[in-house]
Order: structure tokens, then sequence, then C-alpha cells
């Protein structure tokens, strides 16, 4: 049975708590209409959301949370696990994915062949113990590009790692 | 925006005003607030008569178009369409100021998670929009933010998401109807059309509305809402009343009693539907099918079948009348047939079921929810039967049965109506056939005879002898000669005058192969792409079928197709996606001989295959619900959901649409819904996968499948050039016969 954690409450950008730290806009391309941002609150690190529902016909706000400590986990795993990985004999069709357990909440990536397009390949960051603030249902997931990732944004998150002192890139 | 204010009316004048506040605002509004309808739901019949009493006031010395509209003698009934008055489309409703036309997907009204987005709303309202309200909702009549806020986090005030009426105006207006005066006194043309409730009003040409389904459904869910607001109002009267009993110590220990006459008193609607489902559901059905069938056993061979439907028939009355609770007499059994069927194809119809099934939610919601929690979502049918019973039977059953709830019957009444148009509108759709599994069969086998007749030339294929060609290649120099051998003999083929395509395996051959998985062990793999000579293209995600994800197959499968790319786009079943002004080339992998260099987590993919692999990769899953969706069944209620949420508009890549759009299953279906999307984005499997492993060959000569599929999953695929660098990767060119 999953350990459902209890949600921290959607991030008002606007009006930042005193543990809420903005830290990073993430432009996708192919969503021009969705805000997205990366905070970190008290100890997790979220990616918030802001985006224009087509079946409601408003704006809502969603967000996903991982422990803090994922995110060298994240940018390592990316690295080491998936870009240069080595296969083992062992490896069973769908033994593609990583997964770890940060502070009682499981956390894993996967790799995509549409990511936010079609034929675009990317990943998705996913916590089995945190229900999506729309779907109610585990696990939260954000989906991000591989060409994101390559070109800028995982600089980016080992300048922020680096910054927040959870490891240290040069 | 749109406003109503008025138990009996909305005021075309008003919302005009109060949409030009709106646009004003609008910019205001933090993060987007999107547009709102506001929607007044009263809870004390005398407040709103004063109220109404102030309004209306308000409203004459504002809006003259009333008066004069008023003056000139317009009809305006009550629970009538109005259309093209002033220029505008509006609405007068019956009793409870529920509007037509403002639903949002589910038609129900906004939640408000917190007090803060409630202040940001009515900070977008301007001072005489808040006016009006505080004169409901505020003791003082003054502005009175914080009455209104109250009014809005207790349900008293209901926030709509606008969506205009379009599928009234378009159907007003695709309708080809100039708009008709129904009062010839009005000079302002203005129009009555029809009454909301009214079978007949289908079939009224005189009408201005030409009714679509859409129109109808959305009536179904304004008398849905009014059940709903109702039952709020109730339940807050009685909780109202509890909490005074409590204050004055009569009644602090007695909850449970209390609890137990508040569920009696609202409740009973449930009960009864409950009472309806234990004469429709399957189990019971079944029992009496049996005991008929016991009884046709007993007559002669020659009348079985119509002592077997005469029993069966009547048995289904007498459990209908005594769940309903009326005089047998006024239902024939070949009415309570009719009914069945009408309600089974009303029930058949997703859209409406979804209305039914949220307003079940919400009906619940209105009540106390731990006692009535389960029933949510499995009453869809029994109130469709309701609904056509309370017509059939002029309500006279109802009445019995529904006891304290017997107000409900008017609108059920006119529920059970508006079933009978809308179903009489789904009676014109023509159905897809339906075939049983045994004249699928049959059809299948007439159609391989038809084709093994036509195809006299094709010889016997892969023998049991020993052949050249059956034996795995070893290299890629291997390879092309191989693939000008297949050409030379396409050449010989077509000089014949013989189609082109000379299968290497059986359709039995290529089933057993798909089914044993060998080809996924292949050393050579193969793919078939649009030429892309740019530094970063990569072996896979290229296709551009924009629905066939990067399956490749093996090169000892395509072989046979050689090197030409139309017969290639056959074999593999994706003929339409070729292009013949493009270039392509086709990949050949070499995995190595230990099959260590590229896609050691190769798969054919079948239903087996690919339920084991995506339970292992979506780990986030639970296991049971992916396997469950992968099968034959699923699939085809996934591409029916697919095509469901295309037709709204919606990005299958964007996971907020995909989220929002599952928002409107129930949980269960939810989850099994999100769970294959996911195999989907994460593995390729869309909604055309066939799961037996084989591509739909198109290439004359050859039979119904083409070759053995393979799918390679893989953590990271490097670039196209990196692959052929380290001689992974040969790419041929593609060259037309």
């Amino acid at each position: 049975m999953t350990d459902i954690k209890k949600p921290l409450g959607i991030i008002d950008p606007n009006k930042l708590q005193y543990d809420e730290e903005f830290l990073l806009d993430i432009p996708y391309e192919m969503f021009d209409d969705d805000v997205i941002k990366l905070f970190r609150k008290n100890n997790y690190l979220i990616f918030w959301c802001d985006y224009y529902c087509i079946f409601d016909k408003q704006r809502d706000q969603t967000q996903e949370e991982f422990p803090l400590t994922a995110l060298p986990w994240f940018i390592d795993t990316i690295e080491e696990q998936f870009w240069n990985y080595k296969p083992k004999p062992t490896d069973k069709p769908g033994d593609v994915s990583n997964c770890i357990v940060i502070n009682g909440e499981t956390v894993g990536i996967n790799p995509m062949r549409h990511c936010c397009a079609e034929n675009l390949p990317g990943y998705s960051f996913w916590n089995k113990n945190r229900q999506g603030y729309i779907t109610d249902m585990t696990p939260q997931e954000r989906e991000i590009p591989k060409y994101m990732l390559k070109e800028w944004l995982l600089n980016d998150l080992k300048r922020i790692s680096t910054k927040l002192g959870l490891k240290k890139y040069l | 925006m749109k406003v109503s204010t008025g138990n009996t009316r909305v005021d075309r004048c008003f919302q005009t005003q109060v949409q030009d506040v709106y646009a004003q605002s609008k910019n205001a509004l933090l993060q987007g607030i999107p547009r709102f309808s506001i929607f007044i739901v009263y809870s004390f019949i005398v407040a709103c008569f004063i109220a109404e009493t102030v309004v209306a006031l308000v409203f004459n010395a504002k809006c003259s178009h009333t008066t004069r509209l008023r003056n000139k003698g317009a009809v305006m009934t009550e629970g009538s369409i109005v259309i093209d008055c002033w220029g505008e489309l509006f609405y007068i409703t019956p009793g409870l100021g529920l509007e037509l036309g403002f639903d949002g997907p589910q038609g129900f009204p906004l939640p408000f998670h917190n007090e803060l987005s409630v202040a940001m709303f009515l900070g977008s309202l301007s001072s005489f929009d808040l006016s009006l309200l505080s004169q409901r909702f505020s003791p003082k009549a003054l502005h009175g933010h914080k009455d209104l806020q109250r009014a809005i986090i207790r349900g008293r005030l209901l926030v709509f998401p606008m969506d205009t009426p379009i599928s009234l105006m378009s159907a007003v207006q695709n309708g080809g109807r100039s708009n008709q005066a129904v009062s010839g006194t009005s000079n302002l043309g203005a129009l009555n059309t029809k009454k909301l409730s009214g079978y007949s009003s289908a079939n009224n040409d005189l009408m201005c509305v030409n009714r679509t389904q859409k129109v109808i459904r959305s009536e179904i869910r304004t008398v849905l809402r009014q059940i709903v607001e109702q039952e709020r109002i109730e339940s807050r009267k009685i909780e109202k009343a509890y909490k005074n009993k409590s204050t004055l110590g009569k009644a602090g220990a007695h909850i449970n009693h209390f609890r137990k006459g508040l569920h009696e008193a609202t409740g009973s609607f449930l009960t009864w539907l409950k009472e309806v489902n234990d004469v429709v559901s399957i189990n019971q059905r079944l029992f009496r099918i049996l005991i008929a069938s016991n009884i046709a056993n007993h007559a002669n061979s020659d009348e079985r079948f119509e002592v077997y439907q005469k029993v069966l028939t009547a048995l289904e009355k007498k459990e209908i009348v005594e769940a309903l609770g009326f005089d047998p007499s006024l239902i024939t059994a070949e009415k309570v047939t009719e009914v069945y069927s009408l309600a089974k194809l009303i029930h058949d119809d997703h859209a409406t079921q979804l209305i039914i099934k949220h307003f079940i939610r919400y009906y619940i919601d209105a009540q106390h929810q731990l006692e009535w929690s389960e029933t949510a979502g499995g009453a869809t049918f029994e109130i469709i039967l309701t609904a056509f019973m309370a017509v059939v039977t002029g309500g006279v059953g109802a009445i019995a049965s529904l006891g304290a709830q017997a107000r409900k019957l008017s609108q059920m009444k006119k529920l059970g109506e508006l079933f009978i148009e809308l179903a009489e509108l789904l009676k014109k759709v023509p159905k897809a056939k339906v075939l049983t599994m045994r004249k699928q069969k049959e059809k299948e086998d007439k159609a391989q005879r038809k084709k093994e007749a036509r195809q006299p030339d094709v010889e016997p294929v892969q023998s049991n002898k020993p052949d050249i060609k059956s034996k795995s290649i070893t290299s890629f120099d291997e390879a092309e000669s191989r693939l000008n051998d297949a050409r030379k003999e396409i050449e010989q083929r077509k000089a014949a005058g013989k189609p082109l395509y000379k299968p290497k395996y059986t359709e039995a051959q290529l089933l057993t192969m798909a089914k044993n998985g060998a080809t996924a062990n292949e050393r050579f793999l193969v793919s078939v792409q649009p030429k892309n000579s740019a530094p970063d293209a990569t072996l896979a995600y290229q296709r551009e079928s924009g629905l066939v994800p990067a399956w490749t197959t093996s090169f000892d499968q395509l072989e046979a197709a050689d090197s030409d790319p139309k017969i290639i786009h056959q074999v593999l079943g994706i003929e339409s996606n070729f292009d013949p002004k493009k270039e392509y080339v086709m990949h050949i992998v070499d995995r190595g001989e230990n099959l260590d260099q590229f896609g050691n987590n190769t798969i054919v993919p079948t239903w087996d295959n690919l339920s084991d692999a995506s339970v292992r990769e979506l780990s986030a899953y639970d296991g049971d619900t992916v396997r469950s969706t992968m099968n034959s069944e699923y699939q085809a209620k996934y591409a029916a959901d697919m095509q469901k949420f295309w037709d709204a508009g919606g990005n299958d890549f964007k996971p907020n649409n995909i989220e929002k759009y599952s928002k409107g299953m129930s949980p269960s279906d939810k989850k099994l819904f999100l769970a294959r999307h996911k195999v989907r984005t994460e593995i390729g499997a869309n909604a055309e996968f066939t799961g037996n492993g084989l591509t739909a060959n198109t290439a004359p000569g050859g039979g119904s499948s083409g070759v053995v599929e393979t799918l390679s999953l893989e953590r990271d695929l490097p670039e196209l050039s990196v692959l052929q660098d380290k001689k992974i990767v040969r790419t041929i060119d593609l060259t037309p016969i």
C-alpha cells in the first residue's frame, strides 16, 4: 500500500511564503500558454505550472513535489544511467527506468518516446507517494523533453543544486 | 458573464452590464481567473421575494427594454428559451434561476479552494454587481464583501464557468431558420420558442430552435442541476433546524436519530434508485431469464421461444411495477420492453452517461457523503429508467415509491421527456455493425479463401527444405548483397507480370514467430525512415505517420521487400504514409553477436510481451492496472476515449490536458485510462496498436500480414551519426523499382 503524502499546497508565486523560494523559469516552447516555474518550498523541489484548461476554459495551477535531495539524484541518474548507460545482460525488456526512496518517498525517472510532443524523446520524473493535483491519483509526474535537458536545463539544475548546497557541480 | 438574479428570470440587460464590467476587470484578475458567470441560488423564499422586488426596481430603472417588452405584450413564459431578443439569447428559468448554455464540461459550479480565490473573484466585480449581490446576501444590503465570501464558501452563491451558449446559438444559426416572432404584438422581435419540456417540441417545425443532441443534453443537465440545488436547499434547511435544536439542548443526545431522519428525508431518492437497481441488475435479470427458460422447457418445441419471451416480459414487468409501486394495469408489458430499450439507448450514449454520473456525485455531495458515497456512478441506468417510467406512467407510480421525494416527480417527468427526445435523435445515428465472434470468423475465413483463390501465382514460401535465404546474415555486406538478389527477383516477377512482392513466410509462420518472439532475438534489425541528414537525427522517432512510433523489424523479415520504399511501406502496413516524392533510407542495425551493441531490450510487441515490459517500465503505476489495459477489449475503449478527447480539442501529449480530461471519468476508469495513456507516451503503443505482433500487409502478392514487428525499449537512443560512426548502423538509400 503506497503511503500517500499530504499535499504541500499550490504555491502562489505572487505571495511567496517565508519557506518558499523561486529558482527558475522553465519555458516549454510547445506549450506556450503554460507558465512553468521551479521553486523550493522548505525541503521540497516544486515544479509549478499555470496552464489554460481547454475543457474548463479557465486557467488553473498544478505542481509536482519532490524531496529536495532528489535534485542531485535526478541530475546524476540522467547523466549516468540514461545518457551513458551500459546495458547489462540481465536487463529485461522494460528495465529502462530508475527509482530511489528519499525520505520515504519513491521518486523515479522513465524514458519517454513521446514527451510533450509526438516523437520527441524525453523523460518523466515521478513521485509515487504523491497524488497529482489534477488527477487525485498517484503518481505526480513532470515530463521534460531530452533536448531541453541537454541544451540548458541540466546545467541550470546543476547550478541550483550547487547553490542550495545539495551537491556541488563544477 | 451571465448573472441570474431572479427567482424567475434572467435579465439580459443586467447580464450585458456585468459582461462589460467583466471585460474591464478581466485584466485585474491575478493569474487569469477565467470568465465566470454568477449563479445565485436562493435559500429563503421570503428573502428572495423581497430581494427580487428590490432588484426589479433597479432593473426597471436601468433597463427600459424590459419594461418596453412587457408593455408591448411579448410573452415571456417561465421555462422558455427566448432568442433574438435585443439581438441576444437568454433563458427564463422555471424556478431556481438555473440557466442553459453556460456549462463547463460537467455543467457544475467551480470549486473555490480558499478564501483568497474567492476574494480575487469578488475583486473582479464592479461595485454595481457587488451592490446587487449584497442585496441578496448581505443582511445590511450594503457592500458586504465578507457576506458574499461566506455565501460563496457555503455554496449559497455558485459560480459557473461561462461557456457561452454555443450549442444553442449555433443550433439556431445553423438551423438556417429565421427567427420568427411568436408574439405578433412585439415589435422588438422577441421570440418565444418552446417549452423546455415536451417531447413534441423536437418535431415541431414552428419552433425556432432546431434541437440538437447537444441542446437536449444541456437541458438534461439543467434539470439535474435543479434537483441538486433543491437538495442543497433542503439539506441546509434540515441542518439549520438541527443546529437550532442543538442550541436549545433538545437534541444533543439524539444525533444519530436526527441523522436517521435526515437520511430518510433526503435519501429516499437514492434508496429508491437502489431498489430499481435490484430490478435491473444483471444478476437479477439472469435469474429471471433462467426462470423463463425453465418454464419454456415445458412448452411444445414450436412454442418454446414465444413462451419464453412472454414469461420473461411478464417477469420483468412484475419486478418493475413492484419496485416502482404502482398499479400494474397502468403499464403494459410491451411498454416495459419499449422503456427498457429506450433506456438502454440513452444509457449507451456516453455523453449522457457522464452527465448523469456527475449528477449522482453532486447529488450525494449535496447531502451527507458518508452514507451514499458507494452509490456514486452506479445508478445511471436506474435514473434513466426512472425518468422514462415517470413519463410512461404519468408519474402515478413514482409517487408511491418516491414518498418524501415526490416533489422530484415533475423533474423526473421532464427528464423523461428529454430522454425520449434524445433517444429519437440517437435512433437516427447509424450504429456500427456488431458482429458476433462466429460471424466475424466466418467473414475472415471467407476473405482468406477469396484471397487464396486470387493468388494462384503465389508459390509456397519457406518450404521445409533448408533455404539459403532463411539463414541469418552476419554482416552489412551480406545484407546489401541479399537485397540486391531480392531486387533481381522482383524485377523478374515484374517482367512476368506477377505481383512484385513474394512473402518470405506464410501467415501461419509469421504468427508462430510473433508468438515465440524469435524475431526479437535477430542480430540485424531494420528501420525505414525518410532521409534525414541532420546531425542530431536519431534512429527512432523519425517516422512521420503521426501515429506509428519507431517500431522496427528484423532484416530477415523485410528482405523480401527488397529496397523498394513503396513495397516496404506496404509490407510494414504504413502505405498511407508513403510519399513517392520523398527519399527514403533503410537503417540496418547490427546488434552485435551477443546482441549487446543495441536493443538488448527488444520485444515482439504482442499484448503479452508489451504488458510485461510496460509493467516493468511503469513502476510508478499499479502493475495490475497497467496489465488490465493491455488487451484488445480495453484498447477499443481507449481508442473511443481518445477520439472523444481529440474531438474536444485535446492535445494527447500535453499532460494537463489528459489529466483534466480524465477527471470526467469514474475513479476506476480514470486509473485505467491514465495508465494506458502512459504506455502510449512512454513506450509508443497508440490507439491503433493491434497487439498481435504483426504488421498489416497491403502489398499485392502477400497475405494479410506483412512482417513480425520488433520494438526496442531504450533508456537513451544515441544520435544516428554516433551509431553510424560506431558501425552499429549502416544506412542504405532505397531506390524505387
